[in-house]
This record gives C-alpha cells, structure tokens and sequence, in this order.
C-alpha cells in the first residue's frame, strides 16, 4: 500500500468517523447522559430526512434556512413526544425507568415509521450533495463528508462546554449523577430531561438532514440506525458528548482500514470483535479511566 | 396466579372464535373468484412495494367496472374479490398468511409476494393445497429447483437478469473489461454470479468481484482498487440505497470508467444523485414508448392507483401477472385449480413486456431491458426492435461534463 | 415476600390441575386437524413464541439483565438444524444435534459477558447478534452466505407441530421448576443484590452460566424449527433483531421472573399482533404502537406502586 492510497484509506475513515459520531451524539446526549433509552432516535432521524427533502422540493435556495428550522421543528416535536407519551411515565431512578422507556419509545418509532410512510407515500429520500470535492493530489476530500466532520468537532465540544459549564448543563449533570439529591434542591427532573430530549431530537433531526445528502433513508430504516447509534454510545463510554466522536472515528477507521486488506465483510467481522472484546477489558466504556468511571 | 389463569383461558377463547369466525367464508359456491396476496406494506420490503395494495385494488376495480372475466364453466361474467394482507417482509408471516388465504379464504388464485425468501416460504402452501400460484418478483433458482407443481414465475431466473446487456456489449464490441461491485443480499449476488458468466461468453476481461455488505457507508477501498485496475464497465450490481450511496462515491472520488451500470437505477435513484445519474445504464421492465400489449391501460390502471412508474419500476411485472392470471382465467373457462393450472403452464401470451410462456420448473421468460439514464429520461438501447434512444458511451469524465 | 409466595405456589388440587392441562394438550393436537392449515401454523408460531419468552425469561426476567443475545441462539439452532437436515439426519436428531452445539457456546460466551453489567451487556449481547449475522454471511462454502440455506418442502408438518408443543411445554415446565429450585432462588437473589448474593457463598459466575446455558438451549431448539418449517434460512432472518426484541417484550409486559409473566406475555402479544395485521385494514403499525406505548405507561405506574409497596 503506498503512501497515497493509505492516507486517502485514513481520511476516508475519519470522515467516517464523523458520519457515525452524527448519528449517535443525541442519543449520546439522552441515553449516554441521561439513562433514557430513546429507541425513536432512528425514526426522528429519517423522518427530518424526508422533510428537508420535501422543503428543497418546495424551495430549492433555502437550504441554509431548513438546516436551522428543521432541528428546530423537530426540537418542538421531541419535547411534545415527551409531554404525551413519556412525562407521566418518568421515574428518578433510570433502572425503573428502562422498560417504559423502552416500550413506549419503541412504540413511537412504529408510530413515526408508518407516519412517514403515509404522509409522503414514497418509499426513499435523498438528495443532492451541496458541496464539492476537494481535491489535493491523488488526495480527494468529499466536501459533504468534511463539513458534517467539521460540523461533529464543534457540535461536540460546544456540548461538552454547555455540559460542565453553563447552569442548565449542571443540573443535567446533577440529575445523571444524584436524582434524588438533584429533586431534593429544587431541580425539575420532568422540566431538565423535556429539554435534554427535545435537544436530542433536534440534534437527531440535524443529522438526518446529512444522511439524506450523502446516502438514501427509508421508513423502515429508522431501528437499525438506532441500534448503530446505540453501539457507538455504548462503546465509547456515557457520560460525556465529546466521546461519541471519539467512539465514531474509532469505528470509521477500523472498518475502513481494515477493509482494504480483508474485505469490507471481514472488516466489519473484525472491528465489531475488536470493540466487544475492548469492552469486555473495560466495561465503562473506552475512553473512561476506571477513576472516572468510580466517580460518574 | 389466578389472574393469570383468567387471562389464559381468554386469550384461548379469543383465539377460538378468531377460528370459527374466520372458517364460514369457505366453500360457498363461487361468486366471484377470490384472488388472494400479500404484500409487504411494513418492514424492510415496504421501501420496494409499500403501496402496491393500491396496485392490486386498481387491477380489481378495473377488471370489475368490465363486469368481470368471463368463465365458460358457469356461462357468465364473474367479479374479482381481492383478499390482501401485510407480511411485514418477514418469511415466517407470509407462510402463514398464504395459508390463511388457502385453508380459510379460499382463494382460488394466489399472487406471490416481493422477494424470493417470501416466495420461497409461501408456495409450500399453495404446493400443499393445490392452488395456482403467479409469482411475481421472486427470480432465485431455488425457489423453482424443487420441482413444485403448482407455482410460476412471471420473470427470468436471476442469473439471466441483464443478458440483453451483455448481448449488446458484446454486439457493440467497444467494450473489453468489467470489475463488479455486489451488495451481499440474495438479488444482487444472483444476478452476480450469471453476469460474471454472461461477461467472460461475451469476451470481457473481469477484473474485479467485490462482494460487500448491504449497509456499507464507505466504498473508498474497493473504489482505489478500482481506480487502480482500471475496468471500462463498472458493474454494480445492488438495490437502490447501495448503488446511489456508491455512485455519490465515484464522484467524489473521480472514478471515471466508461460506463456506469447499476442494476437498478430507478425509483430514487435521480434524485440524490442529480446530474450525476446521467449516462448510468440499468435495466427495465418496461418504459413509456414500447409498444407490446395495451400500455394506455397499465398506464391508467398505475393512475388509478396513484403509483408513480419511475418510483417503483418493477410495477410493470405485476401488470404482467395480471395480465397472465386474466389470460389463463379467460382460456381456462373454470375455477377448477387442476384445469386452471395446467392452462396457466401451457399458455402463450404477449404481455407488456414481450411474449412470456413457463419453462418446466414454472420459470418465466420476462426479463429486463438494458435502459440508460439520458438528459434525466429512462431510453431503452437494445434490442435495437423495442429501443427508443441510441446507447451513448463511453460516458464522458465527471470533469469534462 | 411477595417473590417468594409466588415462587411457591400451593398446588390445591393438583389433579385438577393435571385434568386442565391434559385437556389443553389435546386440544391444542386436535387443533389442527379441526381448522385445518392456518390453525396449524398460527398455533405453531405462539408456541415458538412462548418458548422463546419463557427462556428469555431465566436470563432477562429471573436473572433481570437486559439481554438482546437470545436471537443468536435462535440463528445458532436454526442453520445448525438445517445443516443436519440437509445432511440427512432426522428433525429430532438435528434438533438435538443444535441444542447440543449451542451449549459450549454459551458456556464460552458467559465468561467475558457477565463481566458487563446495565446497558453495556445489552449492547455487547446486541452486538453478539450483529456478529451471529455477519458470520453467518461470511462463511459463503457452509451457510450459503447471504443466499442462505434451503431445505427440501417439510413433508410432515404434524411432527414439526407435535415437536413445538413438546418444546414448549418442556420450557414452561422447567421454567416452573427453576423457579421453585435453589437455582431459582440463587437467580433472584443474585437479581436483587449481587454482592450480598456472592458473600453468602452463591457462586455467581457459575450460576449466571448455568443460567444462559439454560435460556440457550430452548432457543436453538425453537430455532431449529423454524427452519424446519419455513424451509430456508437467510442471515437477515436468522439473526435478526425481531428474534431478540420478541421474546424481550413478552417478558417484560407483565412481570418478568415468574413463569405465568411470559407465558402470558407471549400468547397475548402474539394474538394482539395476528388480530390486528389480519383484522385491520390500515394504520396497522401505529396500532401496535399505541399498544405498546400504553403497556408502557401502565408499566410505570404499576412498578412505581410496587416501588412504593415493597422496595427494599
């Protein structure tokens, strides 16, 4: 393998990466932060898909727009799923919330997939890439792909800041850690986590919007995104919103690396081996110390 | 624990009287002639065939708004009566509903659903209870390999997908090597495995067989290695999602082959892709301005039924099979399934797309034409008989466009 | 104490008992033969359902892990049983053949697994079942890859029937007893606190174990079956999520950890599900949604009672 062809390999997992990372930072956000399993994901996912779509249809040059009023659309979307179906059912303990989550988020990503399919009674969305290749050499960097890595890095890290440093943050931070000693000082349990789940849908909605340029979304799509996102957040450890890109650009690589010289089907074997038995070695999570992981 | 008990003996009773109440349909004295289906209105299929109940639904009303088809048997027009369910593209739900519409409908016609795992498990019902089976998009040889009696196929065995292709490459002559990039899901390994065949017959050089899973996000491996070796055709044999994320690749990845073919290049297929679609080949059950049959009423039927062609290309097949199903139905003259049956393997008739008769096996002789995308319209190139455009290669380099 | 009445119950008329239960088993053989085909197989998918549940059931009910693996073990028995058949053995043997086979794996496999704990042994159980899948289509000279394995026409569909209510009885029966056993009592004490369980002297690692060996075999039986009776396996169905997320619903609609729970789970999901896909004309789905999201909020009032009630 020459020297070309290894960096293109790198970058072209990288940008992978980043791909990955976009899908799983919200639920990285509900889930990873909050212990709310969100089996929805997924479907808000490809359902913000179809819209954008159908608002290109309509009006082709406001692109930049829908990339703000879709997300937040959908952030209204989330917090009145979370008003309906998942307020009355919200417990301070995550562990007697897990199997209500699951169910009543599982029955509202069936919901959302038939929704879909009726309302647009087509069966894909895709649609044009909006930036071009940037070429350096035998070196291509497909712009599409570059700005959504681009995009992670600061959708990450201004996360991380809201996280450790603004109030709201904090009491985030507080509820995922003491949810009874959080209640007991005045923090709304029902109020923080509406709001951390309509975030996480706005930032689902966001990504969304990518995977309909750089590949197709179907209805039926909406569970097995999920269940990627889910692996993604699980193997890079919760708790924090700068690690799903950190376990995305992990994952891109691998696969990427690891496809030229075994075949992308003995790729994917190995780097889901690889991850699993990484887990096994350090079940909080790969990039959490054990220090940390006592503390959290 | 007694709660328990209580709720048991319910649900049993609920189960119980589901039976009996389904079970009085059967055997009355026909009058209509009940065609049963099942269509994959939920779950990974539902992206291919979501609202084909609507297809089915057009087909019936237009039959019946004719008064019927007429039986000789019973000296009379009789109407159509569609019984469809959901199978929720999952194999073990379409055997079970293919013997609900057998054993408790009474169906006395059965329509295979989408894919050939489904086919595969729902004809043992109608092998097993005698009952005439069109299957429709369903081309892998196992299905027909077992020497079942009661099924046919409307289109060609999976190997022979896009022999007319390679008819014409090798016809054309221009052409000398081809590299294949597969989707590892039944379909496109099949139509794989006999255009390799079909390529080294027409003496092109294969230079490369990549077979990669369906969700692959990232080609640029297998894109270097093909850059690398350089084949004239890019053969990408897979469904939709895989060819656009493929071909969205290429692009910005400068693979300039001279031609592009992607198996299935309809349906969403422009719309991502833009003018990048432009110069694909791919392949066709039919396209406005072939002239086999009666198009104006597949047309108005497809109207009626509020599907959009390009959306879902492989509606022409299921056009066919009605056709064929009316055919046998006409010249059989009776519901008899034995009578019905042997008419149905015996027959002769030119459909929307071209004549069509069964092998022993029951295997049809529809198959696709090579088609390429020109100026964002679908043009038939070969056979030069039916073809509406002349074949534009080599496909100029995306920087040249 | 709540646990422990139910884990014992007082059989007051055991021949009652053993009258229903014979009846019930002769009604469900004479099944078939009175509504014929569809009958047949409806019934043969509930009980691949409750047998599914009910073994689900001694790792994510009595054991209280969220475990998405149990479709592997399902995937395992299934291209075992049809690669037996295909090399001529008989269902019984094959299916055996499948049990037996699945047992080291699961042995093996607990090692590194009950390592994990909460969401991380769900996800690296999920991932066992994307693994499961991915072998299975990478192994094109022995499981046909994504083609996958096809089967002559089951030519005898009363033994395939006859074989799933034996399995399914035998599930529930030994559900029933394990739940009664000292194995069951050691399960469930490892449920409510691990480290109290191990320092009483439970050997936890050898019970979780026993525990997944248990829940294993079962599934890759009812795996086997199913391949029997479809005829064709294909790694998308085989492996796929739908075998890992049933028997997950059953279990935990009503009350996981007792033998009754996901029985009756199983039959009313199922029933739900036929009736509503055979019965309704559209919005299908989002029926079965709506169900399951008011399971859910009934779910969460019902365990916050018991929280209240009860906890520790």
């Amino acid at each position: 393998m020459d020297l070309a062809t290894f960096t293109q390999l790198l970058l072209s997992g990288l940008l992978l990466g980043g791909i990955y990372a976009m899908v799983a930072v919200g639920l990285a956000l509900c889930f990873g932060v909050l212990g709310l399993l969100n089996l929805a994901h997924g479907a808000f996912l490809v359902l913000a898909g179809f819209v954008f779509q159908a608002v290109q249809g309509f009006w082709p040059a406001g692109t930049l727009v829908s990339f703000i009023m879709v997300p937040l659309f959908f952030a209204g979307l989330g917090w009145l799923a979370f008003r309906c179906f998942l307020q009355s059912s919200l417990r301070r303990s995550p562990q007697d919330f897990l199997v209500p989550a699951l169910l009543i988020t599982l029955g509202l990503a069936f919901i959302l997939e038939e929704g879909t399919l009726t309302l647009w009674d087509r069966s894909m969305a895709g649609i044009v890439s909006q930036f071009d290749t940037i070429r350096w050499g035998h070196i291509y960097l497909p712009g599409n792909r570059l700005v959504v890595l681009i995009l992670m890095l600061t959708i990450s890290i201004g996360l991380q800041i809201w996280l450790t440093r603004t109030d709201s943050g904090r009491r985030l931070r507080a509820l995922s850690q003491e949810p009874t000693g959080a209640t007991l000082v005045g923090i709304s349990l029902t109020r923080e986590t509406g709001i951390a789940f309509a975030m996480a849908t706005a930032l689902a909605a966001m990504a969304g919007l990518f995977y309909v340029t750089l590949f197709t979304v179907s209805p039926h799509l909406g569970l097995p995104l999920t269940l990627k996102a889910l692996f993604i957040v699980v193997i890079s450890g919760s708790g924090s919103l700068t690690r799903p890109l950190a376990g995305g650009l992990a994952l891109g690589t691998l696969e990427t690396m690891l496809a030229a010289p075994f075949g992308a089907h003995w790729a994917n074997f190995i780097s889901i081996c690889l991850l699993l038995v990484f887990l096994c070695w350090r079940p909080q999570g790969l990039f959490i110390s054990k220090r940390e992981a006592g503390i959290g | 624990m007694k709660k328990g008990i209580c709720s048991i003996s319910i649900t049993c009773i609920l189960l119980f009287s589901f039976f009996i109440s389904a079970s009085d349909l059967w055997a009355k004295a026909p009058e209509a002639i009940r065609v049963g289906v099942s269509v994959s209105a939920s779950g990974k299929f539902s992206t291919e065939v979501g609202p084909f109940q609507r297809l089915f639904q057009a087909w019936v009303d237009e039959v019946n708004r004719r008064g019927g088809i007429y039986l000789k048997e019973y000296d009379r027009k009789l109407p159509l009566k569609l019984i469809i369910y959901d199978d929720r593209s999952d194999a073990a739900t379409a055997r079970r509903y293919y013997e609900r519409l057998v054993t408790v409908d009474g169906v006395h016609l059965l329509f295979g659903p989408y894919s050939s795992p489904l086919t595969f498990a729902a004809s043992a019902a109608s092998e097993q209870h005698q009952v005439p089976f069109i299957a429709i998009c369903a081309n892998s040889p196992k299905v027909y390999d077992r020497g079942f009696k009661w099924i046919v196929c409307v289109i060609d065995a999976a190997s022979r997908y896009t022999y007319r292709y390679w008819e014409m490459v090798k016809a054309e002559g221009k052409a000398r090597s081809v590299g294949f990039v597969v989707e590892d899901t039944l379909h496109p390994v099949g139509v794989y495995k006999g255009s390799r065949t079909l390529a080294e017959q027409a003496g092109l050089k294969v230079l490369a067989g990549d077979i990669l899973p369906p969700d692959t996000s990232d080609f640029t491996p297998v894109i270097l290695k093909l850059k690398k070796l350089k084949p004239e055709i890019v053969y990408v044999s897979s469904n939709i999602p895989f060819a656009v994320a493929f071909m969205k690749q290429a692009r910005e990845l400068n693979l300039s082959p001279k031609e592009f073919h992607c198996i299935h290049h309809s349906g969403v297929f422009r719309q991502p892709l833009g003018d990048a679609a432009d110069y694909v080949v791919g392949q066709s059950y039919w396209e406005p301005g072939m002239q086999y049959s009666d198009p104006d009423r597949f047309l108005s039927i497809l109207g009626e039924a509020n599907i959009d062609l390009d959306d879902y290309p492989w509606s022409p097949a299921y056009m066919m099979a009605f056709e064929i199903a009316e055919a046998a139905l006409n010249q059989a003259g009776t519901l008899e399934p034995t009578a019905l049956m042997k008419t149905l393997k015996n027959l002769r008739i030119t459909t929307l797309g071209g004549l069509v008769w069964f092998a022993e096996n029951g295997v049809g002789t529809i198959n696709t034409y090579p088609s390429q995308i020109q100026k964002g319209k679908y043009q038939i190139i070969w056979p030069p008989e039916v073809a509406t455009a002349e074949h534009l290669y080599p496909t100029p380099a995306w920087d040249e466009r | 104490m709540f646990y422990l009445s139910v884990r014992h119950p007082k059989l007051k008329q055991p021949a009652l008992l053993l009258i229903a239960l014979s009846g019930l088993i002769l009604f469900l053989l004479l099944a078939p033969s009175l509504w014929g085909g569809y009958a047949r197989i409806l019934l043969f998918t509930i009980l691949l359902y409750v047998t599914m549940a009910v073994s689900y059931d001694v790792v994510g009910g009595m054991l209280g892990y969220l475990y998405l693996g149990h479709g592997l073990f399902f995937g395992l028995g299934a291209y075992i049983t049809a690669l037996a058949l295909k090399n001529g053995q008989t269902l019984p043997l094959a299916l055996l053949l499948g049990a037996f086979l699945v047992l080291p794996v699961a042995a093996f496999l607990s090692l590194p697994l009950f390592r994990l704990q909460g969401a991380v042994f769900a996800l690296a159980t999920l991932g066992l079942l994307l693994l499961g899948g991915q072998l299975a289509s990478n192994l094109p000279d022995l499981t046909g890859g994504a083609a996958g394995l096809s089967l002559p026409p089951n030519t005898n569909p009363m033994l395939t029937y006859s074989l799933a209510l034996l399995l399914a009885l035998a599930t529930v029966l030994m559900h029933w007893l394990l739940c009664s056993s000292s194995l069951g009592l050691q399960l469930s004490s490892i449920n409510e606190n691990e480290d109290m369980a191990e320092s009483v002297g439970i050997n936890c690692a050898k019970v979780k174990r026993l525990a997944l060996i248990i829940s294993a075999v079962p599934a890759a039986m009812a795996g086997g079956l199913h391949a029997r009776e479809i005829s064709f396996v294909i790694p998308a169905e085989a492996f796929g999520l739908e075998n890992s997320l049933a028997p997950l619903l059953m279990c935990l609609l009503f009350k996981p950890g007792t033998t009754w729970g996901p029985l009756l789970g199983a039959l009313v999901l199922s029933t739900a599900q036929e009736f509503i896909w055979t019965t309704v004309p559209s919005f299908r789905l989002s029926l079965y949604g709506i169900l399951l999201i008011f399971i859910g909020m009934q779910r969460a009032r019902r365990s916050y009672h018991w929280a209240l009630g009860t906890k520790h």
